[in-house]
């Protein structure tokens, strides 16, 4: 009776084990996807804010709906200020759209603040309609004299919050 | 009575000379000023020794008006409501005084650059309108500028500002020292021209948000 099962068992054991690897590395990749999520300071943009910016040289080609902006690249959009090197305005070209301005791109190093809190990182995107801002790539995101490190940090400033993506390193201030 | 003779052959003398002299002298001041007018430029636009020509890089100054082709195939047509010639030495340093420049560089069907200026210079030999105040904008007007110090080549049909210019749209405006109005890089069905902005660009974008 017991030889009996022995084969059966074998089988069902290999089941059982894949199913085990595979709940590990699922339950391993949500706990990479958690989030940390941050207050901030709360600041209003009015609405219809034009979105100002001046650099050293610029680019503006209308067939395909951008504008570049390089040099010592300084953007103000109400309390907002962004400063990086490379920054791709993308305009909205679609039959609806009147070419206002949908999203700003920034590579090659960007510093964002609210007057209040900083971040920094290699990459950003501002998507002006949403009200997101999203920085990716040696992200360091400063609050008060708290430090914190990481790979995306996504600012919502619809409501104010910041969401950290991923691993964080962090150095937190005792005196905040 | 001799005395009377000597005297009537002197008057003679002197008619002979009246008649003789004073046509000579206009004959010779007529050719004088042919001459002299045959080097200057307006004189070959009005004796039509100059062809429409519709090749590539041409360029026509004909009854106050400069029209032609550039070397990239985009036609041009400007006019002033009066054109100064200004005496110069050398055929290379011509150049005309455009009072009231009003023109335009066709470079796709759906871009069209309309240029104004109150004055203006065409350079002959160089191909190039210089003016120091200017307007222009595009077809659909969705692009509108003011700059100072405007050169448009008419061999390349490039745009090129060496003042402050500005360029304005519906919901949006940039300035900058220096300005160019190139050629894109690749081909589409309504190209437009790319702005090129340098040296202090500010720039102001109005968004829906």
């Amino acid at each position: 009776m017991f030889l009996a099962q022995v084969p059966r068992f074998r089988k069902y054991s290999k089941i059982f084990f894949l199913t085990f690897l595979v709940v590990f590395f699922l339950t391993n990749d949500v706990s990479a996807e958690e989030e940390t999520l941050f207050k901030l300071t709360p600041v209003t943009l009015a609405k219809g804010a034009p979105v100002q910016i001046s650099a050293d040289s610029a680019l503006y080609d209308e067939n395909q709906g951008f504008a570049i902006f390089k040099g010592d690249v300084r953007v103000g959009h109400g309390p907002y200020k962004i400063r990086g090197k490379h920054l791709k305005v993308v305009f909205d070209v679609t039959g609806k759209g009147k070419k206002e301005p949908l999203e700003l791109v920034f590579i090659d190093g960007v510093i964002f603040s609210n007057g209040f809190e900083m971040g920094k990182s290699q990459k950003a995107n501002y998507n002006i309609a949403n009200g997101f801002i999203i920085l990716r790539e040696d992200v360091m995101f400063k609050q008060k004299e708290s430090v914190f490190f990481g790979q995306t940090a996504e600012f919502d400033l619809n409501s104010n919050n910041m969401s950290f993506k991923g691993r964080i390193n962090a150095s937190i201030s005792t005196n905040d | 009575m001799d005395d009377i003779k000597i005297i009537q052959n002197s008057a003679m003398l002197n008619l002979s000379i009246f008649k003789i002299f004073f046509p000579a002298t206009s004959v010779l001041i007529f050719f004088l000023i042919f001459f002299s007018i045959r080097g200057v430029p307006e004189a070959e636009y009005l004796n039509n020794s100059i062809p429409i020509v519709n090749e590539f890089n041409s360029v026509v100054i004909k009854n106050g008006e400069i029209f032609g082709l550039t070397q990239e195939k985009d036609s041009f047509y400007f006019t002033s409501s009066n054109i100064l010639y200004a005496n110069l030495p050398t055929i290379s340093e011509y150049n005309l005084v455009l009072e009231k420049l009003v023109g335009q560089i066709e470079y796709s069907q759906e871009d069209i650059l309309f240029a104004k200026s109150p004055k203006a210079k065409y350079f002959v030999n160089e191909k190039k309108i210089q003016s120091i105040k200017n307007t222009f904008y595009n077809r659909d007007e969705s692009v509108f500028g003011k700059s100072i110090n405007l050169e448009i080549n008419l061999k390349t049909g490039s745009v090129e500002s060496s003042g402050p210019s500005l360029i304005l749209g519906s919901n949006f405006f940039i300035t900058s020292k220096y300005l160019n109005v190139i050629d894109p890089e690749y081909e589409t069905d309504d190209n437009k021209m790319v702005l090129q902005f340098n040296d202090g660009v500010h720039a102001s974008f109005t968004p829906k948000r």
